[in-house]
């Protein structure tokens, strides 16, 4: 990982810091609260991408130029000697930049989510809870969306948060259902059926049916069973 | 004359390494998000219809530790069962594992709802280290080697492949091919039916990925001692694992008893699977186990009770009292199982009374409500954290109140509380109501 590389990851970062504190991510207890967006709504799939693309960006925008210095900066939720594993490993990967640009995010929303849980093991009713509680739901979609958690999580993590930005059950139902509902049309399609499973279901099909049409004293379901699983071994 | 069988070797390796450096989250490692693998089906693992078994790794290159995770997902002996037509008592994922398996929404997410996976927040030291988490798909607790052609009420057949063994053995063999061998420290992890894997596949997993230090932690079903031939009277659940033992392969050739006996575990009794959990304990005397459980579990007293004679000889119209008697078989098996795990120095466990909204599974999307309040406001993740820290003892903890935790009823004010509706959306769904 070269300077100039480090340099890059720390603009994105910087970036990430810069659009979240524009939202109201970072406020303090005394920062006024993002729009509010209409019951059910979290953040849109545009806005994801526009912090995702615009961490890309950074990264590239800034991958010919250097920060001499900014090397030692380590993101929030990092040690020093964290940050560098991280590096290392990731020296020879060909978007090395997004991804530790991404890695670093992840950390920093770590550290949030860390923060948060802190101040509520003192006091579920702490006011500052409502803010970060709105910074958060945000991040649970973009972590969600970049596969860092899974759909239960996010879920769990959600119906968490909500508690602390809508103080009524019904539209918290409600946003959780309409989420869910958007959620689901987002889930990237599952890899294709294997073409030789299709092919051995078809032929499980026709053994089970021959089986079938037996009569029922000339069944013998062990050696159906292991009729399939030669089927299953042959398959091509 | 060059050796053709060598040269031919040569190439498949070629083959095999460039076809790695292709694959995506191989070669260039994506970290921190859950990567689906699909084992080929001559590793000999399957899902239970057939389909070819997909897991998922969440690598951390800052950590050399690895968590091994078992998803739970009940158990089957039958075509309606295992083929996902028997309402709550079909096992998770009969149709088999989609490769988006992780990020679903609306079914199919119980194990990886869960502080015991979630990196991001609310998670246990374990989430800091690599993760792998393999799916149920075989009904069978992660332990067949047996396929079965059953007819289900309606006629229809179902072939179901009891394969979880050797979905555990492919995974196993990947896991110390792929960067995952010699981890300093290794947890074995799961609930319900990952529970009643972990400690069977322990021994397996750890000496095959060559661990410094093992670590098992088992949530909420366990191997109860059970010497083969026993009664009823003395192992009430004898019947319902015999039953399970037949049909799902345990002691086929090369089932799960020769892969025990393969591993010659001491203190091991194969006259009685029970022993495991000493056999563990005393093989690996440096390592650390904890059972965690509820005393008023929802679940085990019917699954681990199924073929009781007692249960089965009080007519359904009295559920009542099939209830009440299964509820006391099970707490005394309970009784019995902790009382002998208090003998074994390394090992603990974290059993609270209930909790409400699920009693079933310690670790399923949250520690709320699985405090002992005996010993403050501690939950099982004080548990769950001394058993990782080599340093901490073993903490044994039983809830001796008995009534407490019905008058906490509301335990979930603290993160949903006026969401219980909400919440108890999320517990059916973790517990797999929608899993067809």
């Amino acid at each position: 990982m070269n300077e100039r590389s480090i340099g890059a990851v720390l603009i994105a970062v910087s970036a990430i810091a810069f659009i979240a504190a524009a939202g109201g991510w970072l406020g303090s207890e005394e920062a006024d609260p993002p729009a509010r967006a209409a019951p059910g709504e979290g953040p849109s799939l545009q806005r994801l991408e526009q912090i995702g693309s615009g961490l890309a960006a950074a990264s590239e925008a800034q991958s010919g130029g250097g920060f001499p210095g900014m090397k030692d900066v380590v993101p929030r939720g990092l040690t020093a000697a964290q940050w560098q594993v991280l590096q290392d490993s990731l020296k020879d990967h060909p978007q090395a930049a997004q991804e530790l640009a991404r890695i670093a995010e992840f950390f920093g929303s770590k550290a949030d989510f860390d923060a948060f849980d802190a101040i509520r093991a003192q006091d579920p009713n702490d006011r500052r809870l409502a803010a970060m509680a709105r910074g958060l739901l945000p991040k649970v979609d973009l972590h969600l969306q970049r596969g860092e958690l899974t759909g239960g999580d996010a879920m769990a993590l959600r119906a968490e948060l909500l508690q602390h930005t809508e103080p009524d059950e019904t539209r918290r139902a409600e946003e959780m259902a309409q989420w869910r509902a958007r959620q689901a049309a987002l889930v990237p399609a599952a890899a294709a059926p294997d073409p030789g499973f299709v092919a051995y279901r078809r032929a499980e099909e026709q053994r089970v049916a021959q089986y079938k049409a037996l009569p029922e004293s000339q069944r013998d379901p062990a050696a159906l069973a292991r009729q399939v699983q030669a089927l299953r071994n042959d398959e091509q | 004359m060059p050796d053709i069988r060598c040269t031919s070797r040569r190439l498949i390796h070629a083959a095999v390494v460039l076809l790695a450096t292709l694959l995506p989250g191989f070669a260039h490692a994506s970290f921190f998000v859950w990567v689906p693998v699909t084992l080929d089906k001559k590793t000999g693992a399957s899902c239970g219809d057939g389909s070819p078994y997909t897991f998922f790794v969440n690598r951390n290159p800052m950590s050399r530790n690895l968590s091994v995770v078992f998803e739970p997902g009940g158990i089957c002996g039958s075509g309606d069962t295992c083929a996902g037509d028997d309402g709550e008592r079909t096992a998770f994922n009969p149709n088999g594992v989609p490769t988006n398996y992780m990020r679903a929404v609306d079914q199919g997410f119980a194990a990886s709802i869960s502080p015991m996976t979630r990196r991001l927040a609310g998670g246990v030291s374990s989430t800091e280290w690599n993760m792998v988490f393999l799916p149920y798909c075989t009904g069978d607790q992660h332990l067949g080697t047996a396929v079965n052609a059953y007819t289900k009420k309606n006629g229809d057949v179902r072939i179901q492949h009891h394969v979880g063994l050797n979905n555990m053995k492919a995974v196993a063999d990947w896991m110390k091919t792929h960067g995952f061998a010699n981890p300093p420290k290794l947890l074995v992890n799961g609930m319900s039916a990952g529970s009643m894997a972990s400690p069977m596949t322990y021994a397996y997993l750890r000496r095959t990925l060559n661990a410094a230090q093992g670590y098992m932690i088992a949530d909420s079903a366990f191997w109860t001692p059970m010497p083969r031939g026993a009664s009823e009277d003395v192992a009430p659940a004898v019947k319902t694992f015999e039953f399970y033992e037949r049909v799902h392969g345990w002691r086929a050739k090369g089932g799960l008893l020769d892969m025990l006996l393969a591993q010659n575990l001491k203190a091991f009794d194969p006259l009685d699977m029970g022993s495991i959990y000493r056999a563990n304990s005393t093989t690996f005397p440096r390592d650390r186990f904890t059972y965690l459980g509820f005393q008023e579990d929802e679940n085990l007293p019917v699954s681990g009770l199924l073929l009781n004679s007692s249960v089965q000889a009080i007519p359904e119209w009295n559920g009542a009292a099939r209830r009440e008697l299964r509820k006391s078989l099970y707490r005394s098996e309970l009784m019995r199982t902790l009382e002998g795990m208090s003998h074994l120095p390394n090992f603990g466990y974290w059993v609270p009374l209930w909790r409400a909204g699920n009693s079933h599974c310690v670790t399923l999307v949250t520690f709320l409500g699985t405090s002992i309040e005996e010993l403050g406001r501690n939950d099982a993740r004080l548990a769950i954290e001394s058993t990782l820290d080599d340093s901490k003892p073993m903490i044994r903890a039983i809830e001796t109140d008995q009534t407490g935790d019905y008058s906490r009823s509301r335990w979930y004010n603290f993160a949903f509380a006026g969401s219980e509706r909400l919440f108890a959306t999320l517990l059916d769904l973790a517990k797999g109501v929608s899993r067809k």
